[in-house]
Parts: C-alpha cells; sequence; structure tokens
C-alpha cells in the first residue's frame, strides 16, 4: 500500500509534459541513433521491453538528462529544458507502454483453496518471497505451485479503451486499483472471460494479478494489453531476469565466439572480423556454413531465464561463402585463436595438421587460406 | 524513492528470510565485476587469484580486489578448473570441454583449445555441460544434462509431459558422465542422469554425481560413481552398447529398478535440497572448523551449504546429509574452498527460483578459527541402529525423535515420502566426552531415516541451528564380517577396487564374422614367426599355430610404438575345475609390461577387470566381443610408449586402440599402470605373450609394425573395420 501511494504522487507531476513535444525532439534528433522507427542502430532499440538503465520513469529521464559514460549517449540536461525532456520521455514511454515497478511473490500452496482470489485474502497471508522485477513485464514464473501474485503500476497517458486479454490455466484474478476486473477459474467456466475492454483514462493505476495453479512447462498466464492505436505489450516474456542485454560487434581485432543461434550446428565458431563480416564455421565438418555482411551478434534473446531462446544474428547474408575443404568430413577441430584482424582455425586432416586463416577482405567480404 | 521502495521489500523480505549462519562463521558479499550477469562456476589460482565464470560467457579474474577479463563469448560455461602445471583454465561449455591459455601471458585468453567434444549436443536449452572435475592423475571428469523436450523420453505408459518422463535423449552421451585423459579423448563413464548439475572428486578420487529431482529421479541425490553403472534415468541407455531405443521403450520401472544404482545420500526435499549442485570436500586442515573431510554442497532453490558424509556398508556408497548454513543471497551451485580456508560460492537464481532472492552472487563463508559451533557432526550405522556426533558436549540428555520413509521409483516428476512411519528409540547412550549418541532403531534397508534432536542443548546451553541428520539406509551392516583384501588398490576416479567382483560385465556383443578379421602383414610389418621369440618351449607347427607353453615367452626384439595383429583360439572343455580364469588363460604383455587379457570369455564370467579384452585389473573391454573356445579370435592393437621425463617419472602413459574381433573394445584408453606394479622408466621392450595355468590356448599369425606414429594412425586405426561392418 506504501508503494501505490509513493508512485501516485510521482506520476501526478510528470503528467503536465506533451508528449506531442517530446515527439518533434525524438524526430529532430534521437532517431538518428535509435532509428525512427525506435529500432535502434548506434544506440540500443526503444521500442522492445529492455532498459539498460533502469526501466522506472524516473530512471529513463535521468538517462536523457546524464547521458551514459562511454557511450555516444551524451546528457540533454543542458541541451532542452527540462520540461522538453520530461516531454521526451514521457513520448518514449508511450511508445512502450507497459506496467512498472513489478514486484512478484510467491505462497506456499493450499492457502488459496477453496477461496476467492482477492488482494484481501492475499494480504491475509504471509508470501515466502517476493522479488522486485527490474523490466516493464508483467512475468510469472513457471515452475511454482501454490501462489503467485504480480504488483504493478500501468502507466496510460493515452485516454481511450484499451483490450485486456489473458490466457490462464490455474485461477487468476486481476484487480486494477483494487476493483476485480477479470476472474477466472478453470473450475467454472462461466468465470470465463478471456478479453476485457478496459477505459482508461490519464494516469497510473496499481494492478493486482493473482494466481493460483500447478506446476507446468510453459506459461501459466500469459496475455496482452492493446492500446487504442492497436499497438499491444505483453504481460509476460522479456524479462531479463535481471541480466543486460548484450550485442557482440566486431572489434579492432577478430572475434571467434560461440552462441546458440537457430538452425545453425551448436558447435559453430563464429568469427567476427573487423570488417564487420561474421563467417560461421562448423568444427565438426571443417565447413563455413554461412557468412554475413554488416552484422553483429544479438545474445539479448537467450539472457532470459533459462536461455531457451537462441541467440540472433543481424546482418545482410553472404550468398554463396567460399572456403570449403576438399575433404570437410575428416576434419577434427582441435583448437582456435585470433590474429590481428584474423581468425585462425587449427585442426587435423588425416594426421595432419591444418591451419584455416579467415581474414577479412574489402567491407563485404572474406578470405580463407589453408595452411 | 526508489531505494526507498527497495527499504520496505527488503524489510519484508528479511521477515521472510532469516540467515541461519552458526556460531563462529560469518558470511560475505564479493561485488561483482560491472556488467557481468550470472556466475554459473569459479576456482582458485595457487597465487590467491579467483577465476569465475559466467552463463553469458565470460571468465573474469579477482586479484587484489580488482577483476579483469580473462575471456568472453564462450557458450555457457557451466565450470571451470585451473591446472596448474599447464597453467590454464578448463571450461565445460556447453557444446565443448576447453582449455583456456593466455599464452603470451597479457593476462587475456589467446588460445581455446578442444579438449574433448566427443558428445553429442542438440541445441535444446536444458543440455547443460557441468564440470571438469580432475582426479590425481589430471584426468578431467564432466556431466551431461538431458534435453527437456525431445523425441526420446521414457514416460513408461504415462502421458508425457504430464506424469510421464519428458527428459530426452536428442544426442550422444546425454544423461551421462564422461572422462577425457588427454585433448581429443572422451570416455563415457556412467548413464543414468537426469540434470547432474553437481560434480565432485573426493580427496581419495572417488566421483560424486548429485542429480536434481525429476522423472526418474524421485528426490535430489548424491551418487557415488562407479564406471559402467547405471543411475536411474533411462532415456540414457540407449547409448549403452546392449540397450537400443526400442529396448528401452520397451521396459518398464521395475526392470530399470533391477539394473540401477541407488544414491548414496537422499537429499530431502524442501528441508535439505531440491536442486543441489557441486560438492567439494573440506581440505582446510581444520581452517573451516570442525569439519574436516566433509561434503559441503549448496543448493540453488534452497540457497544453503549442506554437509555429507559416506561410509561403505556391504560393498555399498551410502551416508548422511544435515544442513549447516541458510540464507545466502542466491542459489549455492559451485563451491570452492581457497588456501585461506574460506568456502566460496558461486550463485545463481536465474531460471530456477532460488529462496536468497538475487539472481546471482559470490559470497564466501569464513570461521572465525576459535568459536566451535554447537552442531550435528556426523552418523554413522551400527549394527542395531545408528551412532550420531555432536562436535560440543550434550547437556542434558533429549531422546531423539526417528522417522523412515521411502520413495518411488517411476517416471513421474518426483516422489512423495511413502511408507512414513515414526520409530521407537530404544537403548539410548552417551558417550564419556558427551559427544557421541547412539541408538536402536528397526533398520530397513532402502529408507531415509531422519534423526532429529529435538530442544537439545550444549553442556553449554547453546541450541543446535539445524537440529536434524538424514542416514540414508541402502545396506544393513551384515552379520557376518566380509571378507575384504587387505590392501584394496582403488583404480582412480573409477570408483572400483581393483579386480572388484562388484564391476558390471561388460556387454555381450557379436563380433564381425571371423574371415573379415584376419589381418595379413603390411610389408612394414615383422612377421613374429618362430624365429622371432625366444623361449623354445613355444613350437610352431606347420600351419604356424603356437600353443602356450612352458615359461612367458618374449620377442627377440624390443619394441615401442606398434601397430600389433595376432589371433587366438581357446581349446574347447568342458571340465567344471577349468572355468572362470582358468579357462584358456594367457596374456599379450606389451612392452613385456602392459597386458592385454587373454582368456575365454564366452559364456564363462570372470572379473570384469580380468574377462578377455581387458586391460587386466584395470580396464575392461566397452564390450565382450568373444567367439566360442575353438573357434579363432583376433586382437588388432594400436599402441603408444610410455614417455618418461629426464627424472624418470612417468611424463605420458601408454595409450592404446584395441579391437576384439574386429569390434572397438578400447578407445585411446591410458594404461596407468604396469600389471601389479606402478610406473618405472623404461625404453622399448619385448612384446611378451604369458604363460598361465589354465586349459589350452594357441597362437597365430602374430605380426608387429614398429614405430608407427600414433597419434597420426588413430583415426585410419579406428576405421580398419568400417567396410566389413558395413557388410
Amino acid at each position: 500500500m506504501f508503494k501505490q501511494i509513493i508512485l501516485a504522487t510521482l506520476f501526478t507531476s510528470m503528467l503536465d509534459a506533451s508528449p506531442e513535444r517530446g515527439e518533434v525532439i525524438y524526430k529532430q534528433l534521437c532517431f538518428t541513433c535509435h532509428g525512427p522507427e525506435f529500432e535502434g542502430g548506434i544506440g540500443p532499440a526503444l521500442n522492445d521491453s529492455y532498459w539498460q538503465h533502469g526501466s522506472t520513469p524516473e530512471a529513463i529521464l535521468d538517462t536523457i538528462k546524464n547521458g551514459v559514460p562511454g557511450t555516444d549517449m551524451i546528457g540533454y540536461k543542458d541541451v532542452y529544458p527540462a520540461e522538453d525532456i520530461t516531454a521526451l520521455r514521457d513520448f518514449l514511454l508511450l511508445q512502450q507502454g507497459g506496467f512498472r515497478d513489478v514486484v512478484r511473490s510467491y505462497y506456499r500452496n493450499n492457502f488459496f483453496v477453496g477461496q476467492r482470489l482477492s488482494p484481501k485474502l492475499f494480504n491475509s497471508t504471509e508470501s515466502s518471497a517476493q522479488t522486485p522485477i527490474k523490466e516493464n513485464a508483467l512475468w510469472v514464473d513457471r515452475e511454482h505451485g501454490g501462489g503467485v501474485r504480480m504488483q504493478s503500476t500501468l502507466y496510460i497517458q493515452e485516454a481511450g479503451d484499451y483490450q485486456f486479454r489473458l490466457n490462464s490455466h490455474g485461477r487468476t484474478a486481476v484487480h486494477l486499483d483494487g476493483e476485480e476486473v477479470y476472474y477466472f477459474d478453470p473450475a467454472s467456466p462461466k468465470d470465463k472471460n478471456i478479453s476485457k475492454t478496459l477505459k482508461l483514462k490519464p494516469g497510473t493505476y496499481s494492478v493486482d494479478l493473482l494466481h493460483t495453479g500447478e506446476n507446468r512447462h510453459g506459461w501459466r498466464v500469459s496475455g496482452s494489453l492493446v492500446n487504442p492505436k492497436g499497438a499491444s505489450f505483453r504481460i509476460h516474456g522479456s524479462s531479463l531476469a535481471g541480466s543486460l542485454p548484450k550485442e557482440i560487434h566486431a572489434g579492432a581485432t577478430a572475434k571467434v565466439i560461440r552462441k546458440w543461434i537457430r538452425d545453425m550446428a551448436p558447435r559453430t565458431l563464429l568469427c567476427l572480423l573487423p570488417n564487420k563480416v561474421i563467417v560461421a564455421f562448423n568444427p565438426e565438418t571443417g565447413q563455413v556454413t554461412q557468412a554475413w555482411h554488416s552484422a553483429y551478434v544479438n545474445q539479448t534473446p537467450s539472457l532470459p531465464d533459462r536461455s531457451a531462446a537462441p541467440s540472433e544474428i543481424k546482418g545482410t547474408a553472404i550468398a554463396s561463402p567460399a572456403g570449403n575443404l576438399a575433404e570437410p568430413t575428416k576434419f577434427k577441430f582441435i583448437s582456435y585463436q585470433t590474429q590481428g584482424d584474423k581468425a585462425l582455425i587449427n585442426g587435423s586432416v588425416d594426421g595432419q595438421l591444418r591451419t584455416l586463416t579467415i581474414a577479412p577482405e574489402g567491407t563485404q567480404s572474406f578470405s580463407i587460406t589453408t595452411k | 524513492m526508489k531505494s526507498f521502495i527497495t527499504l520496505i521489500l527488503s524489510l519484508l523480505v528479511a521477515s521472510q528470510l532469516v540467515a541461519q549462519i552458526p556460531a563462529g562463521y560469518t558470511l560475505e558479499t564479493v561485488p561483482l565485476p560491472v556488467k557481468t550477469a550470472t556466475v554459473l562456476g569459479l576456482c582458485h589460482k595457487p597465487d590467491g587469484t579467483l577465476a569465475i565464470v559466467s552463463w553469458e560467457g565470460q571468465v573474469w579474474e579477482y586479484k587484489d580486489k580488482k577483476w579483469s577479463l580473462f575471456a568472453e563469448d564462450l557458450m555457457e560455461p557451466n565450470g571451470i578448473y585451473y591446472d596448474q602445471k599447464e597453467d590454464a583454465y578448463y571450461v565445460a561449455q556447453k557444446p565443448e570441454l576447453t582449455r583456456l591459455t593466455d599464452t603470451n601471458k597479457d593476462g587475456v585468453c589467446d588460445l581455446y583449445e578442444c579438449v574433448t567434444d566427443g558428445f553429442g549436443v542438440s541445441g535444446e536449452y536444458h543440455e547443460y555441460h557441468y564440470g571438469p572435475v580432475v582426479d590425481s592423475l589430471g584426468r578431467k571428469y564432466a556431466s551431461l544434462n538431458l534435453a527437456a523436450r525431445g523425441d526420446f523420453t521414457v514416460p513408461d505408459g504415462k502421458k508425457n509431459g504430464v506424469g510421464g518422463g519428458n527428459m530426452s535423449y536428442n544426442a550422444p552421451w546425454r544423461g551421462w558422465v564422461y572422462r577425457s585423459d588427454r585433448m581429443g579423448h572422451f570416455q563415457p563413464l556412467a548413464s543414468g542422469f537426469r540434470s547432474p548439475c553437481g560434480i565432485g572428486m573426493s580427496p581419495q578420487d572417488d566421483l560424486f554425481i548429485t542429480d536434481n529431482q525429476g522423472d526418474w529421479v524421485p528426490a535430489s541425490c548424491l551418487y557415488h560413481v562407479r564406471e559402467g553403472n547405471f543411475y536411474g534415468q533411462p532415456a540414457s541407455l540407449p547409448a549403452r552398447p546392449d540397450f537400443t531405443k526400442e529396448k528401452v521403450s520397451s521396459m518398464t520401472a521395475a526392470d530399470f529398478a533391477k539394473i540401477r544404482t541407488l544414491p548414496a545420500v537422499w537429499f530431502p526435499r524442501e528441508v535439505i535440497s531440491n536442486s543441489p549442485g557441486s560438492p567439494v570436500w573440506d581440505t582446510t586442515g581444520g581452517k573451516f572448523g570442525p569439519f574436516q573431510g566433509q561434503m559441503f554442497i549448496g543448493d540453488q532453490t534452497q540457497s544453503n551449504f549442506f554437509r555429507c558424509g559416506v561410509e561403505e556398508v556391504a560393498g555399498d556408497t551410502q551416508g548422511w546429509c544435515v544442513d549447516f548454513l541458510r540464507g545466502t543471497s542466491s542459489g549455492t551451485v559451485k563451491l570452492a574452498f581457497d588456501a585461506q580456508g574460506r568456502l566460496w560460492s558461486a550463485q545463481v537464481g536465474r531460471g530456477w527460483r532460488s529462496r536468497g532472492g538475487k539472481r546471482t552472487a559470490l559470497q564466501y563463508a569464513e570461521w572465525d578459527g576459535k568459536t566451535t559451533p554447537f552442531a550435528i557432526h556426523s552418523s554413522n550405522l551400527t549394527k542395531t541402529g545408528f551412532q550420531v556426533k555432536f562436535t560440543e558436549p550434550l547437556g542434558q540428555m533429549i531422546t531423539p525423535t526417528v522417522s523412515s520413509w521411502g520413495y518411488l521409483y517411476h517416471s513421474t516428476y518426483g516422489s512423495p515420502k511413502v511408507d512414513a512411519k515414526m520409530l521407537p528409540v530404544t537403548n539410548y547412550k552417551l558417550s564419556v566426552d558427551r559427544k557421541t549418541v547412539t541408538f536402536d532403531v528397526p533398520l530397513v534397508e532402502g529408507k531415509v531415516y531422519a534423526m532429529q534432536f529435538v530442544e537439545q542443548k550444549s553442556k553449554k546451553a547453546a541450541p543446535l541451528d539445524f537440529n536434524t541428520i538424514y542416514y540414508t539406509l541402502n545396506k544393513t551392516i551384515p552379520a557376518k564380517k566380509v571378507n575384504r583384501r587387505k590392501s584394496p588398490i582403488l583404480l582412480t576416479g573409477s570408483g572400483w577396487l581393483r579386480n572388484d567382483n562388484r564391476r558390471p560385465q561388460p556387454p555381450v556383443v557379436d563380433p564381425l564374422p571371423a574371415e573379415n578379421c584376419v589381418q595379413v602383414a603390411p610389408k612394414e610389418a615383422t612377421v613374429l614367426d618362430a624365429s622371432q621369440w625366444s623361449n623354445p618351449n613355444w613350437k610352431f607347427d606347420a600351419d604356424g599355430v603356437v600353443p602356450r607353453s612352458k615359461g612367458n615367452n618374449s620377442t627377440k626384439e624390443s619394441y615401442g610404438t606398434a601397430r600389433i595383429h595376432l589371433e587366438f583360439r581357446f581349446d574347447p572343455s568342458d571340465d567344471p575345475q577349468w572355468q572362470g580364469q582358468l579357462y584358456g588363460n594367457s596374456g599379450v604383455f606389451l612392452m613385456s609390461g602392459y597386458e592385454l587379457q587373454v582368456v575365454n570369455s564366452y559364456q564363462n564370467p570372470a572379473v570384469a577387470d580380468g574377462t578377455c579384452g581387458s586391460i587386466y585389473g584395470q580396464q575392461p573391454p566397452w564390450v565382450n566381443a568373444s567367439r566360442p573356445p575353438g573357434e579363432w579370435q583376433s586382437y588388432d592393437i594400436l599402441m603408444k610408449a610410455p614417455e618418461f621425463n629426464k627424472d624418470g617419472s612417468l611424463k605420458e602413459p601408454v595409450r592404446a586402440t584395441i579391437f576384439h574381433n574386429g569390434i572397438l573394445i578400447h578407445d585411446d584408453v591410458w594404461v596407468y599402470a604396469e600389471v601389479g606394479r606402478p610406473y618405472k622408466a623404461h625404453g622399448k621392450r619385448p612384446l611378451m605373450i604369458q604363460d598361465h595355468k589354465g586349459t589350452g590356448v594357441s597362437f597365430r599369425n602374430l605380426w608387429i609394425t614398429p614405430d608407427v606414429d600414433y597419434d597420426k594412425e588413430l583415426d585410419s586405426f579406428r576405421g580398419i573395420y568400417d567396410s566389413a561392418q558395413t557388410n
């Protein structure tokens, strides 16, 4: 209860600024690094759920004001007046929407059996663990029997009809500012109400999601909120479990790395050359399997939870990467190292040592020599 | 404002999670390097450097309170070991065991070598790879998780995923523990693991694994790993030469129960452990308090450290566990003692909930060197009950409450406690120093015993932090004393003694057709005909056949690294006096000292490391490919001579790759002693064939190609029967 009061105080002061003014500033300046569609470029994407430097409205404001040391993101507090920066922040939040300051609590089994789920009921017992979650996503653990409670703040800037959709395995109740807006009990199908239109006004709402169910693999509760413009944001997933987003870009010297990429042999060595070419080499066969230019590796998707999602290679595929060995299946991988701008892969073919040197060529290509 | 919320939250959390730290101990937190997210493993270098690996793929070094990045962008390295001799780290990446070396000594890794990738990896996220740990011979051991989803599960008739086993065998050797003797080598050791997150090598060279509760694993537990054994999760069985997927799918829980080895210690869920990590042994010599020699294990869910001890009873390993410290910041998965005797822990609460609440942490526990905490020290089984030791003299004696229960072995996730009951405690006695109690309870094999010392106080009126010790009773002490060898020789890292009759027999497979196994001597080979042998008692007949005769027979020439072929035949016998090791016994002594056993093993069992094709007294063949007596059999051997340092110490042992009747029975095995004695520096020595008491055995078509290059030849040698096998 403390929390709601404090947050409400904070948000009231925030709502004076106009997001329209923010949009003007974004289109003047910010898009050069963060992309016209917020997709990122030199700077990180602003339309995903990951906030590297804090997801609270306050933290985002601070990042714009003071910048990020060691990056191209300078502080803008001396460039724009404070209300412009606030407007910019509000504009960004509007693009992303979502829940903030999420706290997840776990409760022991059996306490809630036979009783209608409500904040009052949950308040009457002690949780076994309580964890603040950094990202702006409601995120329900899959591996926990008993009760789960997600308390958060929903920040709405634009009045209108919001579609609230939920898919639940187990009993689930959602309260908005203390009022039950959703109740689902698999044992009483009449309760089933999978979609609901909420008329919301600008402001902050406290959201209380209450859930009980069995352990299961896969989401126990998933759902989304669709704003009047038709953009939706999920209320699950997206949590980095506290990890930081991570992209791996080419440096001044070559890098050889290993990441799990969908549809790629798990042992594949990714050679990141200084000209931003990535060469995928399968050490089991001794073959170059794929290559990209203007490329980098985004490890962020594989960082949440248990690494159940693969990393991604972003870049332009090179049509027919050269350099396969004559007898690829006999290649026995021994080691790799880097030498300046080159990646060296050592192996043996029929007991004879071979070194493959993968080197950058021009701006969009690479060469392979075998010794 | 934000910090105010955090404060309120931490107050709430604190009321739930009161740390329980034994008297005399402190728990310290070490700040992690910027941007490092999730610590998965740690180790220490003798110079005091601490190294950690992170889920995100980094290796960091921590020295003089400063972090430096040693390597990055590996694939989920889940454990790290530092080799002082090589000045290199070994890390278990998801797809590979890798050696990391900083060759130019600038503090950053610049050479990444594949130690082994002999196992499969399908890409399913749950195929974690844990380790390595190392035995006294420097050999590396690591464990391979099954996949969480895939096309080969063992649901045992239940609905898959809902009550029926969900863990899947997607790629070779998943669910196994392996050993890597050297760069490029892979030797599968034991099967039946589900999620073997914990791996540890005891100071006595015994390998231990902890597994996580789930399908076919009724509760989290500690296994004493013995080479060749099966530990219960059947999805891993198709990799064994005597199983196929079809065979495994046709079997039931009752069938698997007959062949599985029980855990040495069950960890009761919620009170001790839900998801245990790696065991380490207190070898600090008392620097970490009064628990020398005991095993410490952490748990991801519980965020605790607990202690374990094992003993051997009637040939089985079994023992106890008791909680030690609670309230770490996050899940304690990997532990390591440093030179000052502090217990460090790599902690993670990512993916699976940890009671500590933090996503990750690095903490160490330290003892003040003087305060003895009042704790249950350990427990031993007696013939009629238990002995329980305490760290401090007891005050007023209070009889413990003792209960027992069992677990169900099934494809369903976990097991409830079954057949739980309270037990009568009789004959309760206290030792003169008031530190040891003994009592009698009814003992039933296959049960976990919880001994709870409620309200028991020390003489100084201190309460127990944790008042319950749990003992896993696999076997009761036999009434009759079992005769054991006076000085048994433990085979390093294998879990077995030399000539151990408990060791499983190698699986029987079909040999290749005899006509495919006659290898003609190539022109560079020396044909070992009558002229090449020194013992005149061994007489070759006109067909070049020579029966075993009086006295060992050595070649006149000496040999080192070589490719060898020979054929042998046992005289049929149905005399019961000449069975077992006396049915046709001889041996091929490579370089006069390393024995490849020759004995009839066709429907004639003997100790596993004495069967035909064994490196005698050390390594049974991977499979038994014997033909019946009366038929000619063959050995094809590629062997590498041992190398010695100038001071006579061993540099590189004998390696051998051997086919028996066209079937690979040793794949680049490390021979780590001569028969019955340790290595002693030597050069080339004759090839010798042994004279041994037993029924008749003859040899023919013996030839040797001296001075081959073992490493160069190995790959093509492994393929010499490939065409024959596909025929």
